[in-house]
Order: structure tokens, then sequence, then C-alpha cells
């Protein structure tokens, strides 16, 4: 039991560290919306 | 065979995916097992989530080498892949040194359509399989697409800037539509063939409406490596980036491809290995892992740069803001997205990171004939994505009907 939670912290760790290094290259801050025209 | 070939070598540049995807998980290794984990650099929006005890090492070893393996067992399988594009190409009606119009019109007395795609990528992501082609839609939804195909510069573009791709192929594509239909053309522009588009839709009489799909206007407002890559580039008030420019398409006849892709590599450079991990899960026989093949082949066939082009787009587009800024002339005119006269709709993708979002409404922003639609999709995917029929094609095509 104590096997399977130690391999998925670290499955959990690296989909982290993917999502982490993907901001931090795109620096993907939500953007306020800033449409003034309404869509068709 | 031969086109199997093509793919061995690929992404370009491999060296620099596999350099990255390797330093990025030997940082893991070493950030995961260190008693110091929440003090290494997260995302603002991710501190929260960020572990407070160290992972397991010989766990944390092991799922960084599954995950090697997986990324290079999804590039191989890719490069392997059997499956190809076999899409045959329909007429050419008019050609001007290496740049090509296709028409897609079965239909001969449908409104006319002139499609720009972007210079650096092939512009057959528009007519990418017979189950995704914007262009066979849009024939299908009763318009005569014509296709501008850019072409690799030849000797008669390698001095071109993108004012003389407009002026010299463009344009004189856009007349020869006019003359074999006898009327007006729509124009739709994709990437940076919609910026192109949007100049010509201001210098041109002859068309009546104006579609932007992902087109880039406003550079003032990059984030992360981007901004890093901007501000590199503005460094000597730009004299750098543009000997470094001149020199590579004086050396190679043009700015190389894989130099062109080391830049959208860095806009996000894990991609490339959680997206063949991805592939390699998958069913290879599936229409999914077809698509994936189809797409990532069409990135690595990417097209080389003019020199005056290249310094264009880089510098005076994205480091020095030209567009927004008002000092983009073509043909000694100011190019002004307030001066469209003609019906405009501009699709920007909520999740475009090649055309942000902020840098794509800027366009309507600016033109009051502007309608916008936000599609909440990626850059490509308002091309080729699942959605991307109903929500992007089908609108536009109904817009440019509306404004025949």
């Amino acid at each position: 039991m104590k096997q399977e939670t130690t391999e998925e912290d670290a499955r959990k760790f690296l989909d982290l560290w993917e999502e982490n290094l993907s901001r931090l290259a795109r620096d993907d801050i939500e953007q306020p919306n800033t449409e003034k025209k309404p869509a068709k | 065979m031969t086109r199997q070939k093509q793919r061995i070598g690929n992404p370009s540049p491999l060296i620099f995916h596999l350099g990255t995807t390797i330093a990025a998980y030997h940082a893991a290794l070493i950030a995961g097992s260190s008693s110091d984990l929440a003090n290494f650099q997260w995302h603002s929006s991710l501190t929260h989530a960020a572990p407070t005890a160290p992972i397991n090492r010989d766990a944390l070893i092991h799922e960084v080498e599954n995950r090697l393996r997986q990324v290079t067992s999804g590039l191989e399988l890719w490069q392997n892949h059997p499956h190809h594009r076999t899409l045959t190409e329909p007429p050419v009606v008019w050609q001007a040194g290496a740049s090509r119009l296709l028409d897609y019109g079965e239909k001969t007395h449908a409104p006319p359509v002139l499609v720009i795609p972007s210079l650096v990528n092939k512009a057959y992501i528009l007519d990418l399989s017979e189950q995704k082609s914007l262009l066979r839609d849009l024939n299908a939804m009763g318009l005569r697409p014509f296709l501008l195909d850019w072409g690799a510069p030849q000797a008669a573009e390698q001095k071109f800037d993108l004012a003389a791709y407009i002026q010299f192929r463009a344009l004189p594509a856009l007349a020869e539509i006019n003359r074999i239909t006898g009327r007006p053309a729509g124009l739709l522009g994709y990437c940076m063939g919609g910026t192109i588009a949007a100049a010509i839709a201001q210098l041109s009489p002859d068309i009546n409406a104006l579609v932007t799909i992902g087109a880039p206007w406003d550079f003032s407002r990059a984030t992360g490596t981007r901004l890093m890559m901007q501000k590199s580039g503005a460094l000597n008030d730009g004299r750098d980036l543009r000997t470094a420019l001149t020199n590579l398409s004086t050396t190679f006849g043009a700015v190389p491809i894989s130099f062109i892709q080391h830049l959208f590599a860095s806009i996000n450079p894990i991609q490339f290995a959680t997206k063949f991990q991805r592939f390699s899960k998958m069913d290879m026989t599936s229409e999914a892992a077809k698509t994936f093949v189809r797409i990532e082949d069409w990135l690595a066939d990417g097209i080389a740069l003019s020199g005056p082009a290249a310094i264009d787009l880089f510098l005076h587009w994205h480091v020095q803001n030209s567009i927004a800024s008002g000092n983009w002339q073509v043909n000694g005119i100011t190019i002004d997205a307030a001066k469209i006269g003609v019906p405009s709709l501009n699709i920007c993708g909520r999740k475009d990171t090649i055309a942000p979002d902020h840098s794509t409404l800027a366009l309507p922003d600016r033109n009051h004939n502007a309608r916008i639609i936000r599609p909440n999709m990626g850059h490509v995917g308002m091309i080729i994505g699942t959605n991307a029929k109903k929500e992007v094609t089908e609108p536009l095509g109904s817009f440019l009907l509306e404004h025949a």
C-alpha cells in the first residue's frame, strides 16, 4: 500500500512539474475578459 | 519510403527538444527529492499545490524513466507510422515565382474567397484530410476558395519583405481571382496570413469582406519566454537581431525553418515531451493517432522565410510592435485597422498560445466594422479541432456568404 502511494506521489509530482514548466514558459495567467464587441 | 525518411531527425530542432526534455526531468529529480521543494520556482498559480515534503527518490527515478521511455517510444511510433496525407491538390490557376493560387471551387459560380495562410507553415493545414478541410468545407457551403500557397522563397523572393509579398504576390493573386470570377472576393487569413489579409483589406477596393483566424496584431503584452525573446531582440536597438537574421539568410538563402521552429518550441519547451507521451499511449490505428501524425507531419514541414520578411516578422512586428504602433507600411501606406472599410469577422481563440487573444483582439478593437468570435480553442485547433467546423468554419462561411 505504501509502495503504491509513493509511486502515485511521484506521478502527481511530475504532472505538476510539467504543468509548472509550461506555465512558467508561457506565464499563463488567466487574463480578464477584454471582449468589447458581441460575438455574432 | 521517401516521406518516412523525412520524419527521421524531426521534429526540428530535435536536439533542442530532447535536450530540453532531459533537462526538465533532471531538474524534477533534483527538486522533487529536495527538502527545500517548496522554494523551487513555482508559477504563482501553482504555489499552493507545491508539495511540502520530498518525494521518494527511487519512485521519482522510476517515473522519470517511464516518461522518458514514453517520449522516445512516441517519437519512434510517429517517425515510423505508415499513415501519410494523401489528398491531391486542386488545379493551379495562377503562379508567380514560388507562389501559386489553387482553385478549391468545384462550384465555379460560387462567391470567391482568397485564402491566405501563414508564410512559415505550409498552406495544407487548411486542407489536411477529407474530414478536416476548411477549404473543402467552405466549398461545400457554397463558396469558391482560392488558396494562396506562398511556397518556399526562391531567387525571386529572397529580397522580399512582407510588403513585397503583399504587393507582388497577394495583390496580383487577388486581381487574378477578380479576373477569373468577374466579381469582388472575400478575404480569409489564418495566423500571420490574417494580419496580411487585414492589410490587404485596407489597401484593396476589390474585396467585400474580411475574416481572420488567430491573426496577431499587438505584440505589447508578451509574457514568459516570448517576453524574454522580445527583450533580447530589442538589445542594441534591434541591430543584433537584424544582423543575425541577415547573416542567416545570406548564408542559407533564407532564414532556415529550424531557426523558426526553435522559436515556436521555446514558447512551451515541455510540450514536446508531454505530447509524445500521450501519442505513445494511443491506438496507432485510431483516427486520433492518424490526426496526430498528420499534424506533426505538417508542423515538421515548415517553410524558410526570406531575410527581409523575417526581419519584418521577428524584429518589426514582434519586438518593435510596428503594426499596433502605426509603423508598418505597405506600398507607402501606413496599415491601420481603423481604415478597413469592409465588414470584418475576427476569430480569436481563447486558448491560442501562438497568437494569444490579447494580441488578436487588438485588431477588431481598432476596426469599427468588426465582429468577434472567441472559440475556446488553440491556434491549430481552430482549423482542425473536433468543434472547428461548427464553431469556426460554419460561422465564417455564413459571414462570407452574407457579404458576397
